[in-house]
Formats: C-alpha cells, structure tokens, sequence
C-alpha cells in the first residue's frame, strides 16, 4: 500500500510570501520527494526553520548582500532596532535586579557600583530617545506607506501590536498596588504569586516588543524612504549600538563591584552572609546584552558597507 | 547540511553554492535530483533550507535559473554566469590543490 505524502504546506508557511510564490510548488514537490511519505525527522524540519528564518531576514534586509546601498542601510538600521529590543529586556531584568542595591552595601563601598549603575540607567534613557528620534523622522513615511494601501497590508499585526500595548499597560496598574503591599524581599522572588504574575507581565513585555519589532520589519521594507532619512536614521542606529556596548559596560562593572563588596545582596540573603555573586538571572541578562550588543555591532558595519558601496 | 564520516576533517568543498554550480554543470536538474547528485559526488547532504537557500541566493545573482517543468518540480540550470563563476572558483582550488600537492611531496621527500 502506497504510503500517503506528507502534508509539508505548514512547513512551507514559515517562509515569506515572495519566496513561497516564487519557489513553494518546487519546493513542496522536493519535500514530497525526499520524504517519499514519511514522517521528517527533527534535523529536516529545524533545517527548514533556519532557512525560512534566513529568508524573512534576508527579505528584511538583516542578512545577505543587497544591490543597492539604501536597502542594505535600511536593514543595517533595523537589525540594531531588533537589538535594541533584546537589549530592554535585558534593561528591564538588570533594573528590577540591581532594585535598592545601595542600602545594601557597607558604608563607603557603593561609588564604583553607583557609576556603573547611572551609567546603566543613563544611556539606557539616552537610547530610549534615540529611537523615538527615529521613530518620529520615519513617521511621515509611515502614514505616507498608510495612506498609499498599507493599512491593509499591515493592519492585523499593528491592531495585534496595539492589543499588546495596552494589555501591558494596564497590567502595569494592578502589579504595582499588589507591590506596594509587600516588602523588597517579597517583590524580589520571596512571593511566588506575585514572582509569577511579574513573569507573565515580562513576557507581555517580550510579546510586545516581538510584535512591533514585527511591524517594523514589514513595514519599513515597503516604505519609501528618503536617502535623508536613512541618514539620519543610520547615524542614530550608530549611535544606539555605541550605547549599548556602554551599557553592558556599565552592568558588568555594576555586577563586579556588588559582587565584591555585597553578594550576598545579589543572592537576597542576609546581610554579611557568605554568597556567590553569580546568580543565574544576571549570567542571562548580561548573556542577553552582549548577544544584542553583538548583533547592533553587525547592523552598524551593515550600514557602513552600504555606505562604501554608496 | 551532514558529511559522511570519511570526509570529515580539512575539506573546503562543502559550500552549497559551490556543490550546486558543480551537479548542474552536468545538466539541469530539479531540487532532489540536485540533493542526490551532491551527495552522490560529494558525499554533503544539504538540508531543505541550505539547499534552498543557496538555490535562492544563485538565481538572484543570476548563476542559476530555473526552467519550465513538466509538473510542480522546476529544474534549474546553470547560466554563463554561473560556469565562469565556478570556472574561477575551481581555477583557485586548483592552484591551492597544486601548491598542497607539492608541498606534500616536498614535506615526505623530506622525511624519506
């Protein structure tokens, strides 16, 4: 009995459009072949995976050599935008972790921490408005690729964006009532309610961050933009990258000096007491900086090969 | 993209660009026929993605292009482009082939 084929088009779905137009019956037609109606191993479909991730930064403009300058400017800007947005998640986790740390260093320890620390809080403040510099220069090619028949393109991920927006927002209010009512050791991992419910409003956060990132991808890509604005955007993608370099700067000498002079702050046990200063969220959070400091770095010598080739 | 253990170690010949450019050089094929050529010759076995993608990044550069199949599957074959391509890339293999072999020769002429 002949063995039915393999249904792959949910596999296909993973790729862009563009490309699932262009090669997706070839394609369909090589998995039928290769699999000859079994089931694909894990190999087989993580392969597909990476391709059609490939694909989609490729047609975004993050990877692969563009034929002219503007394109590769363009997906230069966007992958330090993405960065940027792994780099506030990372943010966020330093900022809830190093919550109150000078109360708890002894007399006399807390300047080195401190300079760390504001440098941290500083250029992450300064590269929040960065992007909204840019945000605001894209903005009148924005509504312009709005007007001229975007909306229907994009409409269900910015409705899905917004949805996001505000569910975070509001969830804000409840979790910092519930917070005033508890002492800093319960809001830091002492409660397991309240821990859990500022997890899932972290992963809100991350869902948020994904799904404009999301928006901005599609969008951009099919928005017609002044030489100009790629510019200026370019300059402050720069700019955003730099800053994050110095902030995973500022985090790993905050994390050295807290480590020295108050682990045990670090592990939330007593004051004094013997602890190690490395604990698991901050090995992540600076994990997670350097990673995105890395991929600014690649957008940023995108750009600037866009601009030798200009 | 998996090697067979016999070709593990110092090769330089598993890059899909390359791998594709060498089996459509012998006439054009369809996605399969390309994935078992290659690891007919090559002992490589590029995944859906790797082979894909290489195909993707060839006909945009225009070393490849596709023609018309019979029915879903669509053969490609190799462009001019794509034969001076992989002229200079074996042109360049060669002289380092030519340079290990005799310096090879030179190392166990050497040691005898």
């Amino acid at each position: 009995m002949k063995r039915r084929p393999y249904d792959a088009t949910r596999l296909l779905k993973w790729y862009p459009p563009s490309w699932r137009s262009r090669y997706g019956d070839d394609f369909l037609a090589y998995v039928d072949d290769t699999l000859d109606g079994k089931r694909p191993t894990v190999g087989f479909v993580s392969s597909i995976a990476l391709g059609a991730v490939r694909e989609r930064a490729h047609e975004s403009g993050l990877l692969g050599e563009h034929p002219t300058p503007a394109v590769q400017s363009r997906g230069g800007s966007l992958l330090v935008l993405c960065a940027w947005s792994v780099f506030m998640l990372a943010g966020a986790t330093f900022s809830k972790t190093s919550e109150h740390f000078a109360k708890a260093m002894p007399a006399g320890s807390s300047s080195p921490a401190r300079v760390g620390f504001d440098i941290v809080a500083g250029c992450g403040a300064l590269g929040m408005i960065l992007v909204l510099i840019g945000a605001c220069v894209a903005l009148p090619s924005f509504v312009a690729f709005l007007r001229s028949g975007g909306w229907t393109v994009a409409r269900r991920r910015i409705l899905h964006s917004l949805t996001l927006t505000v569910l975070a927002l509001v969830a804000i209010v409840p979790l910092s009532l519930w917070s005033r009512h508890l002492n800093s050791v319960q809001r830091n991992g002492g409660d397991g309610a309240y821990s859990g419910a500022f997890i899932a409003w972290a992963v809100l956060i991350a869902l948020t961050l994904v799904s404009w990132d999301r928006v901005a991808l599609q969008c951009v890509a099919r928005m017609a933009l002044s030489s100009r604005v790629l510019r200026v955007e370019a300059l402050l993608a720069t700019g955003v990258s730099i800053l994050m370099v110095t902030i995973t700067a500022g985090a790993a000498l905050w994390w050295v000096r807290v480590g020295s002079s108050a682990p045990w702050f670090l592990q939330g046990t007593s004051y004094g007491s013997s602890a190690s200063p490395l604990t698991p969220n901050l090995i992540l959070t600076l994990a997670l900086m350097v990673v995105a400091a890395c991929a600014g770095a690649l957008g940023v010598s995108r750009i600037m090969r866009s601009r030798r080739h200009a | 993209m998996k090697k067979t253990p016999a070709n593990e170690g110092l090769r330089r010949t598993n890059d899909p660009p390359f791998l594709i450019l060498t089996s459509l050089a012998s006439g054009p094929k369809h996605g399969h026929a390309l994935a078992k050529d290659i690891a007919a010759f090559a002992g490589v076995e590029l995944g859906p993605g790797a082979l894909y993608g290489a195909i993707t990044r060839l006909e945009e550069r225009g070393l490849i292009e596709p023609l018309d199949g019979e029915d879903r599957r669509r053969p490609y074959r190799i462009t001019e482009a794509g034969s001076a391509s992989l002229t200079s890339a074996v042109a360049d293999m060669r002289r380092l082939v030519d340079v290990s072999t005799a310096r090879l020769r030179l190392a166990i002429g050497g040691f005898s």
